[in-house]
């Protein structure tokens, strides 16, 4: 039974949340709206919508680039910490595995700390090693700030598999690579690909730590943020359409496999 | 039984990635606040003085101050809408729950920067609410004033950071057991004196989590002030981003930064109080 009262305080929370629906996709809209309507005289203009400006996408250069810089930094950053999350991951699992606390503690310390900090001491680091900044450098950031992402994914799963899982292994006379292999491998796939594809997510928008320690060969959100003052044309505006909407099906994917899994941070 | 060689070995390899870019960086950064700056070269000595003209000089605390209004600012937006819409989402049939949930969360996957921009497009002189609110004759002519503001950094902040706040606090209202609000409504409470008496209390870890959440975003976030706030955008994220680009005072800028990760690291402390003594 709902009272009247809470009728209303229900219509009234989802009068807010259509609310909040339209402001927080105010932007992807005006971005799509920008990359079909030419703009006229300051004022986009409604009665001739074209998909000129993504034919013309090819013209900007430099933005491709960024892209592909932006694609290999996201791969390599997912892949190296997916490695080191599922390592640890498995090396905490043991009964013998020390400095646990200390451990958990340097991996989840960039994603608690604001990404400034984590830039500015990695720059100030790699600048007293005489490093210089390149796509290299912004590897080694985004591998430290998405690993905490897989690892805890990875770790939570490890943690709520049932001993006897192990033991029937050992029973049926598999070794300790064999049980890895074929028992607790698959168990760690749905973590492992939900965490990477998050990571992949994160790191190809990554702007706050980017900045600091990429060179001038740098990622796409960085580039943009250069383009920011002169304005965005239409083709930027289309490059931006395809890139967001490759990322929310990305975002989809991991969520249905999340569900599916009955996965739970 | 593995060997203690190889233990040790395994422990250096996943020891290794997060102690060398993870921690001697935080280390050095640490250091480097204990450090001077003489005729332009850091000296490694150990003064406070960096801590000491932060305390001192007005410009730096006072804009510190400043930015602690601001974040708190955007986080308490974020609460007044975020608990009516997470109460939303836990109300809706289950099955609608987590699409509903993720309708929400979605906006978190959308460029950073393409969302400034299109901020910076919404509300500019010639943006859609100027036009709009000129071609609905509420204003005579275009505003300057809803770009370059404290209350534009404010409203395209609390719309980025929106989602932190709302999954905490659902997820905490997922937690509580369907029992308590029947066992609350069997013993005769109305739906608003289950709201405010079970309810409520049983998601202040969430509200407080999500709080915390938005807060610290928002106090790292030193790109979103200087393009959305024009002048108004000197917070303190960009103050000891300047340390580090213009100014050349690493050792200041350090003892800023060290400044900022306290403030984070208490706020994180008190979340792991709230949810420590409220569990159910």
């Amino acid at each position: 039974m709902t009272s009247p009262l809470e009728k209303l305080a229900i219509a009234f929370a989802g009068l807010m949340f259509g609310f909040v629906v339209i402001v927080t996709f105010a932007p992807m809209l005006v971005t799509l709206g920008l990359s079909i309507f030419p703009l006229q005289g300051g004022r986009p203009d409604f009665s001739a919508p074209s998909l000129a400006a993504y034919q013309a996408l090819g013209n900007q250069r430099d933005l491709i680039e960024a892209v592909v810089n932006s694609i290999f930094v996201g791969l390599a950053a997912t892949i190296i910490s997916a490695v080191l999350a599922v390592l640890t991951g498995l090396y905490l699992d043991k009964a013998y595995a020390i400095g646990r606390t200390f451990l958990q503690t340097i991996i989840y310390l960039p994603f608690v700390m604001p990404p400034i900090i984590t830039g500015l001491a990695l720059l100030l680091f790699l600048s007293g090693l005489n490093i210089d900044r390149s796509l290299v450098t912004v590897v080694i950031g985004h591998v430290v700030l998405v690993e905490a992402i897989t690892f805890r994914l990875v770790s939570t799963r490890l943690g709520n598999l049932p001993l006897s899982l192990y033991e029937a292994s050992a029973d049926l006379g598999a070794s300790g690579w064999q049980t890895f292999r074929h028992v607790i491998l698959p168990q760690l796939l749905a973590p492992l690909v939900v965490g990477m594809m998050l990571s992949f997510t994160i790191s190809f928008d990554e702007t706050l730590l980017t900045l600091f320690l990429s060179g001038s060969n740098t990622t796409l959100p960085v580039r943009l943020l250069g383009k920011m003052r002169v304005g965005f044309t239409p083709d930027i505006n289309a490059l931006v359409v395809l890139v967001i909407g490759s990322t929310i099906v990305i975002a989809l994917l991991a969520a249905a496999i999340m569900r599916k899994n009955a996965m739970r941070f | 039984m593995m060997n203690p060689v190889s233990r040790i070995s395994l422990f250096v390899l996943v020891a290794l990635v997060p102690s060398v870019f993870v921690l001697l960086p935080t280390i050095a950064f640490v250091a480097n606040s204990f450090f001077a700056v003489e005729n332009g070269q850091i000296v490694p000595t150990f003064t406070l003085s960096n801590y000491a003209a932060f305390l001192q000089q007005p410009e730096y605390w006072g804009v510190f101050v400043n930015t602690l209004g601001l974040c708190l600012q955007v986080s308490i937006i974020c609460l007044v809408f975020g608990l009516p819409v997470a109460w939303f989402i836990w109300r809706l049939p289950e099955r609608n729950r987590y699409p509903m949930l993720f309708v929400v969360i979605l906006p978190l996957f959308m460029s950073y920067v393409v969302k400034l921009f299109a901020f910076r497009s919404i509300l500019g002189l010639n943006g859609f609410l100027n036009q709009l609110l000129v071609a609905s004759h509420l204003i005579d002519k275009p505003q300057m004033a809803f770009l370059f503001s404290r209350d534009a950094i404010v409203l395209t902040q609390a719309s980025m950071f929106f989602p932190y706040m709302v999954l905490p606090i659902f997820l905490n209202l997922e937690r509580i057991p369907h029992s308590l609000t029947q066992a609350s409504s069997d013993l005769g409470a109305s739906a608003g004196m289950t709201f405010r008496e079970v309810v409520l209390p049983l998601t202040m870890p969430g509200v407080v989590a999500g709080l915390v959440f938005v807060f610290i975003m928002s106090l790292g976030d030193y790109i979103t002030p200087q393009m959305v706030g024009g002048m108004m955008g000197h917070t303190f994220g960009r103050v000891v981003w300047s340390q580090f680009g213009v100014t050349f005072n690493w050792p200041l800028g350090a003892s800023f930064g060290v400044v900022l990760v306290l403030v984070c690291a208490a706020l994180v402390g008190a979340v792991g109080m709230t949810s420590r003594q409220q569990r159910i």
